[in-house]
């Protein structure tokens, strides 16, 4: 465990020095990032994961710098749908569509977001669970999708998908750090990417970028891939699966 | 310990699953019912997806339904020519109700459509059975015979006829393709095997004798459900067989215990417990459409 660890940050640090060294120190350089593992698999006993991403921070002058990073998952297009009581019964009556929406939205960052930097700057980059661009599709004009957007973020939030607060970005040693991500078991499966920035005085001065891979394997990829792909044969499958198991149960209790 | 379910991409506690089959089919044992009117729903309180639940229990209805048929199918309690009837009409029905199923979806209503159908058909099917086996239990204590079954209503009026020598009928084939077609609809819409609406119908509507009536549904639910099953597989990739073998492992084993303490149990008796627990059911989904939800908006993917 701790010598994994040790070799992991020698590792990322001999990669920072030569990093540096090709890039040249110059101005909005590069910032080295690196994840703790670049592919998660959803097999039967998942329950959720975690991801560590490490990075280097390249200001070396007294001022310092602060760090966000950005993890964002695969899109979706999603409704978000209000009930209202019709007939003394609670039905959904209105709805909104939001196309290209993040499936997993979580930030991590060394101070509150929004002293570190510009509000249009969050805005462009979609930094801060606020800030992310939720496009309607097919939006009346005049209509209040105010609720919509809260209700979509709420609902993320309580499904453990979408972060209220930022999360803490650790520092193991001078320049080195480190933010945990968790995933809990419902996160869509498809590529994710990690987005940092180290900023100084409101300005960011370098940038970093680095995937991870969030799949289904083994047994659980294979029916989902057939129910997706195949979908008829799957059904005569299931309902084979279900004729064979059912005259299984009957002949095993016959006998006891 | 948690299993990943496929399909409906969430994990869930197996002993919680296991436990839910199990207890599911120890009362389908006792009280000789499918189980699903019970297992749909619940498995929607416990946080599987509407449409995932209604399809895969579909799926684990067609295992329960053979086992049980088999049992019937040794001692010669199916009628072939009425099960054929009820199958094809059952077949095209739940053709239709997954039809419906869809563009309910489609449109954003199916989880209160499946929450309304339930409230009314437990809550009839509830009160009824309350009521008949409390009539029993006094009829019983005032020390009186049952009266006899008139049987013959209007029904037996229609044109079609045809003899169903085994259920010693002569009938209008259109009667039992009606309640085939009915009883399909509602097996694939609200994921149940539909015998608790098909078995009155089959004793009070058709007249047939209660021997039979029980492996003749049966016979009729496994086509009914294994057609829901392809459909719903086929147009709506909702049909998780991971979920339906943990389900139905439970299941067997519970039917088992099950049905050993239902025979030592007095009909009317049980006949109320069953009422008593269809209601309660009833009553939490109807609690849920009528009282004001706690958040009003709801988010899901695109469908469609």
């Amino acid at each position: 465990m701790i010598r994994g660890w040790n070799s992991k940050r020698q590792k990322l640090v001999s990669y920072v020095l030569i990093q540096l060294l090709i890039t040249g120190f110059c101005l909005a350089s590069e910032l080295p990032v690196d994840l703790s593992k670049h592919n998660i698999a959803i097999q039967s006993s998942f329950t959720g994961s975690t991801v560590v991403l490490f990075g280097v921070q390249t200001a070396t002058d007294d001022a310092g710098s602060n760090i966000v990073a950005v993890l964002s998952g695969p899109l979706q297009n999603l409704v978000v749908r209000k009930k209202r009581k019709t007939v003394g019964i609670w039905l959904n009556r209105s709805e909104a569509v939001f196309e290209n929406i993040p499936g997993y939205y979580a930030v991590a960052s060394t101070g509150p977001i929004h002293k570190l930097l510009e509000r249009e700057v969050l805005l462009l980059y979609q930094i801060g669970v606020n800030n992310v661009a939720l496009d309607l599709a097919g939006a009346i004009e005049g209509r209040d999708y105010g609720p919509y957007r809260e209700a979509l973020i709420r609902h993320k939030v309580q499904q453990g998908l979408y972060f209220a607060e930022p999360a803490a970005v650790d520092f193991v040693q001078a320049g080195l750090f480190r933010v945990h991500f968790t995933f809990p078991s419902n996160v869509p499966p498809g590529t994710y990417r990690a987005r940092v920035y180290e900023i100084q005085k409101g300005k960011i001065i370098s940038e970093g970028v680095t995937e991870l891979s969030i799949r289904k394997a083994g047994l659980e990829e294979r029916i989902y891939q057939t129910a997706q792909d195949s979908p008829w044969l799957y059904g005569i499958l299931a309902v084979v699966l279900a004729l064979l198991s059912g005259w299984l149960a009957g002949a095993v209790f016959r006998r006891t | 310990m948690e299993i990943y379910l496929p399909i409906a991409e969430i994990s869930m506690n197996i002993v919680l699953l296991l436990g839910l089959g199990l207890v599911v089919g120890f009362l389908s044992g006792m009280f000789g019912t499918g189980g699903g009117f019970l297992m749909t729903p619940l498995l929607i309180f416990i946080g599987v997806p509407p449409p995932v639940a209604v399809a895969t229990e579909a799926n684990q209805i067609t295992a329960a339904s053979v086992s049980g048929f088999l049992a019937h199918w040794r001692r010669g309690n199916v009628d072939l020519r009425m099960g054929a009837v009820l199958v094809v009409s059952g077949v095209i029905g739940s053709g239709m109700g997954v039809l419906l199923f869809r563009k309910l979806r489609q449109i954003g209503q199916i989880d209160e459509f499946i929450s309304i159908l339930f409230v009314v058909f437990l809550g009839a099917v509830g009160i009824l059975m309350a009521a008949e086996s409390g009539r029993s239990i006094i009829r019983r204590w005032k020390g009186r015979s049952p009266g006899r079954m008139h049987a013959h209503y209007w029904v037996h009026g229609l044109p079609f006829k045809m003899r169903f020598r085994k259920s010693k009928l002569y009938i209008s084939v259109l009667v039992p393709a009606g309640i085939g077609l009915f009883v399909g609809v509602l097996s694939a819409v609200m994921g149940v095997g539909g015998g608790f609406i098909m078995i009155p119908a089959m004793i009070y509507i058709l007249g047939m004798p209660t021997s039979i009536v029980v492996g003749t549904s049966l016979f009729q639910i496994i086509f009914v459900t294994a057609n829901s099953t392809l459909l719903h597989a086929g147009t709506n990739q909702t049909v998780d067989i991971i979920l339906a073998l943990v389900l139905l492992l439970g299941a067997v084993v519970g039917a088992q215990f099950g049905s050993r303490l239902g025979a030592r149990l007095r009909g009317e008796e049980l006949r109320i417990l069953l009422a008593i627990l269809v209601l309660l059911v009833c009553a939490k989904l109807a609690h849920d459409l009528l009282v004001a939800p706690l958040d009003p908006y709801s988010l899901s993917l695109v469908f469609g």
